[in-house]
């Protein structure tokens, strides 16, 4: 393919491509605005999400693990593991 | 019919072939991004690429601009804009994916909405794949008509 045979091609396109991408835009918007559990355009919050995030997971120190696990007495858990939590709780300590 | 007399009917076939494909690829992966707009904010805030202000507009946006390429691909309207704005989008995906992969980043994909795997280097393959589907479509797509007109080859 020459590049003049490609380029008759990509012009084109181009041009049908920004039309897509202006019609795309509007509706998205236009939708967005309409719809009940909408997002706002340019208010998304790093911040917020990391501390909803946070939130949702339980902190546990590594004691009350091992008060849990001699309770529970989990069939799961292997004496090498037990040991591994007694020597982090060691150098926690 | 004209598949018959063309002296070369599969490459166009197999681009309308390659189009529906990239058409359904590009509904169902916009129809699920458009039913939760805020999984998908996170799961591009997650790719740490763009800035807080641009995230929400482009989980906006990006579902819209993927159905209306769709909805172009099967009706045959400005079918080479859309495969020119599909061969961008897969090349800026496995941009992204490309970065997130070599920084480690253990995140969920975020391609098809909240059903999608977290990223991998198959997942960089597939959109590859899908980029030099887009292109060929782009190069090699002469529509519904080409295919049953009888009309004579003459090109």
């Amino acid at each position: 393919m020459t590049t003049n045979n490609l380029s008759q091609k990509l012009y084109p396109a181009f041009r049908e491509g920004i039309i897509i991408l202006a019609v795309a835009l509007f509706i998205a918007i236009a939708f967005n605005s309409m719809r009940s559990n909408n997002i706002p355009l340019f208010g998304f919050s790093s911040a917020a999400l990391i501390k909803e995030q946070q939130a949702k997971i339980p902190s546990i120190t590594l004691s009350e693990v091992y008060d849990l696990y001699r309770k529970i007495k989990s069939y799961l858990l292997t004496p090498a593991i037990l040991l591994v939590l007694k020597k982090a709780i060691s150098l926690e300590l | 019919m004209k598949l018959k007399n063309s002296p070369r009917p599969l490459t166009p076939l197999f681009a309308l072939i390659c189009r529906l494909t990239l058409a359904i690829i590009f509904f169902y992966a916009g129809i699920e991004k458009i039913i939760n707009p805020g999984d998908f904010a996170v799961a591009i805030y997650n790719y740490q690429l763009l800035p807080d202000c641009a995230i929400n507009l482009s989980a906006i946006f990006l579902p819209w601009l993927e159905v209306f390429i769709a909805a172009s691909l099967i009706a045959g309207i400005y079918t080479r804009g859309a495969a020119l704005i599909s061969a961008l989008l897969f090349l800026t995906f496995s941009t992204a994916l490309a970065i997130n992969l070599m920084r480690g980043l253990d995140i969920s994909c975020g391609c098809f909405g909240a059903s999608s795997g977290n990223i991998s280097w198959l997942y960089l393959e597939r959109d590859l794949s899908l980029f030099c589907i887009s292109v060929f479509v782009l190069i090699y797509d002469r529509g519904w008509r080409y295919l049953f007109s009888f009309q004579d080859y003459k090109k």
